[in-house]
């Protein structure tokens, strides 16, 4: 991103911190880690002047938001943390009219993993973000690159980048970046098109990487429950011994959770330190709901949440 | 288990498979009984599981079976529109069709995690679900998906 719009964004904070009488903010720094910024919650305007946003920005910052419920705060959202705060509204964990919500156009989340890849040692330093290209310098020669072939996969598919319903929205947007046509469907009938026994190997060898730590459980902003189905010992449904009976119903039962409430922000594939693909999953269960139940977590505020409802017309298709 | 094994290897066909059932007591559970009472017979493999109604069921159960060995499971309830507490079915249905699609795109064998309405007055009809079933999950053989503890987890059996 633009030295200058960086800029421009902790101006906008410092003010909005002063004029809205907020506690603090909720926005990035970058950390110790190449490409990958940190959460940072600045309670002064000099504070605010490490903030960054720029194409590495992925987590989702609603996850922080339970530790400061019931006081004012200001989130820095894209669309996917903007429908997250939608869903935990709903869902009765937080109180909107507690928040100040500065919207900014997100043009879309990069990969680190396969950026690094690539290019061993790459610094933020040494990207900038131009419109739908990248260009990197390396050892003084300067090397252009497509945006959307370096999207992160949820990214890539993501039709809901600028956030609605917000306090303020940051104009103009960092980048203008285009959105593709292609959706989760896309990515899942690919998948769902392969022999069952492929299908069966593929999650396999995903899952024989899987070390049970639950970062994607601990980065999710939806996942708040006192105790979750892991850690239950009466009943016991499972240990964190990585063994496939073990991570098989950890995966299934989160993405059983997640029905209807996913936001498909790709934090947890993000967290992945085994970078499992989990927008396999994720983007199964979120194809499925709109499929079958038309509805899209944070999006459809006004209907109910597709699994606390019913109708007498649902499909029976696979029940006898 | 080792005297039920050697009875096992003199039979033509050995291996039967191991079915959880989980039947809502207020429709299909009548219905075993009513299919018990009238004296049908149906293959012995299943492992009854009485709920108070096939929405008490979540993902939890259905996996922690195949986890503690079953080879397949079954989920039955009153038909929609006919539950005891009025809407029970109708909310589990809704879950049950994502779970199976879920699972089926994981790999899983459609044939191991089967869904079915049964009615207290279908004695015979729960005889035939259970037959039925029980092929289905014989042909695609016995479930090693997971760590067992007689070998290794095999992907190909999911």
């Amino acid at each position: 991103m633009p030295q200058p719009y960086n800029t421009y964004l902790r101006e906008t904070l410092q003010t909005l911190l002063r004029e809205k009488e907020l506690e603090r903010w909720l926005a990035f720094e970058e950390s110790s880690l190449p490409l990958k910024p940190r959460p940072v919650f600045p309670e002064t305007s000099e504070a605010c002047d490490t903030v960054v946003f720029n194409g590495f920005c992925v987590q989702n910052l609603a996850t922080y938001l339970s530790r400061y419920k019931g006081r004012r705060i200001g989130v820095l959202v894209k669309g996917c943390d903007r429908r997250a705060i939608a869903v935990l509204v709903e869902e009765k964990q937080l109180a909107r009219e507690d928040l100040f919500l500065l919207g900014v156009p997100c043009p879309g989340m990069l990969n680190r993993t396969q950026l690094l890849t690539e290019f061993p040692g790459l610094d933020a330093d040494q990207i900038a973000e131009e419109g739908g290209h990248l260009s990197l310098k390396i050892s003084g020669e300067t090397r252009t690159l497509q945006r959307e072939d370096y999207l992160l996969p949820a990214c890539r598919v993501c039709h809901h980048r600028t956030p609605e319903d917000v306090d303020a929205l940051l104009d103009p947007p960092p980048l203008d970046a285009p959105e593709t046509e292609e959706s989760f469907a896309t990515i899942v009938s690919s998948v769902g098109e392969m022999p069952q026994n492929d299908r069966a190997a593929l999650f396999a060898s995903e899952f024989s990487r899987c070390i049970l730590c639950y970062a994607c459980r601990n980065v999710c902003p939806l996942c708040y429950c006192d105790t979750c189905f892991t850690d239950s010992l009466t009943p016991a449904w499972m240990t964190a011994s990585p063994e496939p009976g073990n991570i098989f119903f950890y995966h299934v039962n989160r993405m059983m959770h997640m029905a209807g409430r996913c936001v498909a922000c790709g934090s947890c594939e993000w967290a992945c330190p085994e970078h499992i693909q989990l927008h396999l999953l994720f983007g199964k269960i979120t194809a499925d709901v709109r499929d079958l139940f038309a509805y899209e977590a944070g999006i459809d505020k006004d209907a109910p949440q597709p699994l606390s409802h019913f109708s007498e017309d649902d499909p029976d298709e696979q029940i006898g | 288990m080792s005297d039920f094994g050697k009875l096992d290897q003199n039979m033509p066909n050995p291996w039967q498979p191991k079915i959880v059932a989980f039947l809502c007591r207020w429709c299909s559970y009548a219905g075993a009984d009513l299919a018990g009472v009238s004296r049908l017979s149906y293959p012995p493999t299943t492992r009854v599981i009485l709920v108070p109604c096939s929405s008490r069921i979540s993902s939890y159960h259905i996996i922690k079976a195949l986890m503690a060995g079953a080879d397949g499971v079954l989920v039955s309830g009153c038909h929609p529109g006919d539950c005891h507490y009025l809407t029970g079915n109708l909310l589990a249905r809704r879950k049950f069709i994502l779970l199976k699609r879920l699972l089926s795109y994981m790999g899983v064998a459609e044939q191991r995690v089967q869904f079915a309405w049964v009615s207290a007055s279908e004695g015979e009809e729960f005889a035939a679900l259970i037959k039925e079933i029980t092929e289905k999950v014989k042909a695609v053989g016995p479930f090693r998906g997971f760590l067992r503890k007689d070998g290794e987890a095999d992907a190909a059996t999911l």
